[in-house]
């Protein structure tokens, strides 16, 4: 009996440990952050009109379109449309403009639309300023005088201000299209749509190349950088880490909130936010984890053969135990 | 020479040439065992278990390590983790029994405080087991440094830049530790080979004679009370096995030994296998980068109260690398801090009993302190609790023990 309460205090003071030091000292590290937003609300209140502009909008104009804006810096494969091989326009542009055959479907229609409109407001300003104003009213709260808020405000401002003048936009090489007007723009991305391969059909791998390779290499499933890695650095404020082992240092909930909005994070960054959509991104997280991590069905496999090896030797141990101590009388 | 008759059996032949009978008689078939004990008895088993679990595991991890700068993440993460069939099954192991060992220690350091094991006899048993912890904090520390990881380099950083506050050699120190002005590439190799080879071997050394130092004083029990153990032997040997206040170390013994490791082990292997995030911190799966410095920098989690205690101290440095150097010692000189002469376990001891679950606590606290960012209000925690910790082993243990000594 003393036994079982010797064990008792035994675990709930290791426990007591364990819930201080793991689960309650990760909250107070890294405070849970909103659930993504695969609706990107904060680029405005008319997705629905932009939906039914995209839903009516022509095929055959778009494409015209297409070919007479985007090509020249983007390969179509999908539609044999490559005017430069994949190492001049690295060579050209830095790194490697995205493959279009398929960004009707791995990117969510409203935010194409609106990043065609205007690339550096959808990929950073809209969303850096959303979290750079929720920063201001919790430190506004935390201020003591009126000075101090005042001083707050024009620091925000100032930030905001240079990061949209500067900042953003030279972290996006792509020119905006906005002076096509909304119908045109519409068009295109009806054409992009028409020519996708739904999601489904595609791999995790292939998603994660079109999406993230022009930044972030794949070491572990060779997977290498689609841009020159000299001139990455300095473009982007620093070197994009590779993601081979990001599902060990991230985890999947923060991939899935960061890959959504990486501003949400690291306010600031110069990692863009690409649209995907929530399929989409469910597929480059699960790849990420399939390289990163390949053995958690092994692990679940033969740990249970494990922990039930050792059950079974405990309950033989115990009866040899029982024996002896009958013999000695204990 | 002496005379050799043959053999009947290999058992007798062996014992004519090693003396195996009296060596089992001496070694386990007559070690006395005191039968007032619990299971917690049985945590010097589960070390022994458990670093040769490390050992083991080591070696197999050791085959295709590569401690270089540029190649031991990649060697670490993807040769071991992702090529080498099971590789993953034996760096789980590792990590996972690397963590464990220490809550081992701890509950085993514990247990010796709590029923008076350390005292009156039985010093040298205590003195070596913490000669044991500072060995295995020293393999820890030098062991996380090898996956060469974000953390991996910051808390080598860190920590070897404490000894440059050591006045006068303090900053020569440091660089004679790093092999550079920097932690580096020398760095990591020096770090492997005291991982690998010297400080186990010192381990094994140390663990020899913490056997050892037990065989004389014996095993305490857990009431503390003193056995005769030749006439309790002498009874046990008699047939009278039941009023005997001994056992024999085989097979008694070890039947109990053998069921709670048992039980330990199936908790391990749900460690090693469902559960293991703990002993492997996500930053350390970041290639180690000198130039980012993570936002968030802590020792493993066993470390993580005398880490406290030096930060405790965050208006001076020195201050805190002085309490810092008292806690990673102290416990050394506990059998002359507890002024008590008297084997008792805390239970039975009217003062005691209150300092050693505050003491507990306390402890506890500085862990879960020692993991949270220093800022705000925690500053002032730690420091509360640094304090704490000190006069509680300074001066309150000299204090109550005598007190209780006198009454």
């Amino acid at each position: 009996m003393r036994d079982i309460k010797i064990l008792i205090v035994l675990i709930f003071f290791t426990g007591l440990t364990y819930y201080g030091i793991e689960p309650y000292a990760h909250h107070i590290m890294h405070p849970p952050v909103e659930e993504a937003d695969y609706s990107f609300k904060d680029l405005g209140d008319d997705r629905s009109q932009v939906e039914s502009m995209i839903a009516s909008a022509d095929v055959a104009t778009g494409e015209q379109q297409v070919l007479s804006n985007c090509t020249a810096c983007h390969s179509i494969k999908s539609q044999g449309q490559q005017m430069m091989s994949d190492a001049d326009l690295i060579a050209a542009n830095g790194l490697l403009p995205p493959d279009l055959s398929n960004a009707g479907s791995l990117y969510d229609e409203y935010f194409l639309f609106k990043f065609l409109m205007d690339p550096a407001g959808a990929a950073f300003n809209s969303t850096y300023e959303m979290h750079k104003k929720e920063q201001l009213a919790t430190e506004k709260a935390e201020a003591s005088s009126e000075d101090e808020k005042r001083a707050l405000v024009n620091a925000h401002q100032k930030a905001v201000e240079g990061f949209k003048n500067k900042k953003a936009a030279s972290f996006i090489k792509m020119p905006g299209y906005g002076w096509l007007g909304e119908e045109e723009v519409a068009n295109i991305v009806a054409y992009f749509q028409s020519i996708a391969k739904p999601v489904e059909e595609l791999s995790g791998k292939e998603i994660t190349i079109n999406a993230c390779a022009r930044c972030h290499s794949v070491d572990y499933d060779k997977v290498a950088l689609q841009a020159d890695a000299e001139t990455l650095a300095p473009y982007l404020g620093s070197f994009p880490p590779d993601l081979s082992q990001m599902i060990r240092s991230k985890g999947n909930s923060y991939l899935h909130t960061f890959i959504n909005d990486p501003q949400k994070h690291l306010l600031g960054t110069g990692m863009p936010r690409v649209g995907l959509t929530k399929e989409a991104e469910a597929k480059v997280v699960n790849y990420i984890e399939k390289v990163g991590d390949p053995n958690i069905e092994a692990r679940s496999a033969i740990g249970q053969y494990f922990v039930l090896f050792f059950l079974i030797f405990t309950f033989f141990a115990l009866g040899w135990k029982k024996n002896e101590f009958k013999e000695v009388g204990k | 020479m002496a005379k050799f008759e043959k053999a009947n059996s290999i058992g007798e032949w062996l014992d004519q040439r090693l003396n195996t009978k009296e060596l089992m008689r001496v070694g386990v078939l007559e070690y006395w065992i005191p039968k007032n004990i619990n299971f917690l008895w049985s945590f010097g088993i589960i070390l022994a278990t458990l670093f040769g679990i490390l050992v083991v595991s080591g070696i197999f991890l050791l085959m295709y390590y590569k401690p270089d700068t540029d190649l031991a993440f990649y060697s670490v993460n993807y040769t071991i983790m992702q090529e080498v069939a099971y590789g993953w099954v034996f760096r789980n192991m590792h990590a996972v029994a690397a963590s464990v060992v220490f809550l081992a220690i701890y509950i085993h350091m514990f247990t010796g405080i709590y029923y008076g094991s350390y005292k009156s006899g039985r010093e040298m048993i205590w003195l070596t087991g913490t000669i044991l912890l500072i060995a295995f904090s020293a393999e820890g520390f030098s062991g996380y440094m090898l996956p060469w990881g974000q953390m991996s380099y910051w808390a080598a950083q860190v920590i070897t830049n404490l000894f440059g506050a050591i006045p006068v050699i303090g900053p020569d120190l440091v660089i004679w530790i790093r092999g550079n002005y920097v932690v580096e590439d020398a760095t990591l190799t020096r770090f492997f080979a005291l991982h690998v080879l010297v400080i186990p071997l010192i381990i094994m050394g140390v663990l020899g004679a913490h056997m050892y130092a037990l065989r004389i004083p014996h095993v305490n029990n857990q009431d503390g009370e003193d056995i005769d153990y030749e006439a309790e032997a002498r009874k046990f040997k008699s047939g009278d096995k039941r009023n005997s206040k001994v056992m024999p170390f085989w097979p008694t013994f070890v039947a109990e030994d053998v069921f709670v490791l048992g039980a330990f082990l199936t908790f391990f292997f749900y460690l090693t296998f469902f559960h293991f995030g703990f002993a492997m911190d996500p930053i350390n799966f970041i290639p180690a980068d000198s130039m980012k410095t993570p936002p968030h920098i802590y020792p493993e989690w066993y470390f993580l109260w005398s880490y406290e205690v030096l930060r405790g101290f965050f208006f001076s440095s020195d201050m805190g690398l002085i309490a810092f150097g008292i806690a990673n010692h102290i416990f050394l000189v506990f059998p002359w801090l507890d002024r008590d002469p008297a084997i008792k376990p805390m239970h039975k001891r009217p003062l005691m009993k209150w300092w050693f679950w505050s003491f507990l606590l306390i402890m506890i606290a500085l862990t879960v302190w020692g993991k949270l960012p220093p800022t705000g209000i925690n500053a002032y925690i730690g420091f509360v609790l640094s304090v704490a910790w000190l006069s509680w082993v300074l001066i309150l243990l000299p204090l109550l023990s005598s007190i209780e000594r006198k009454s």
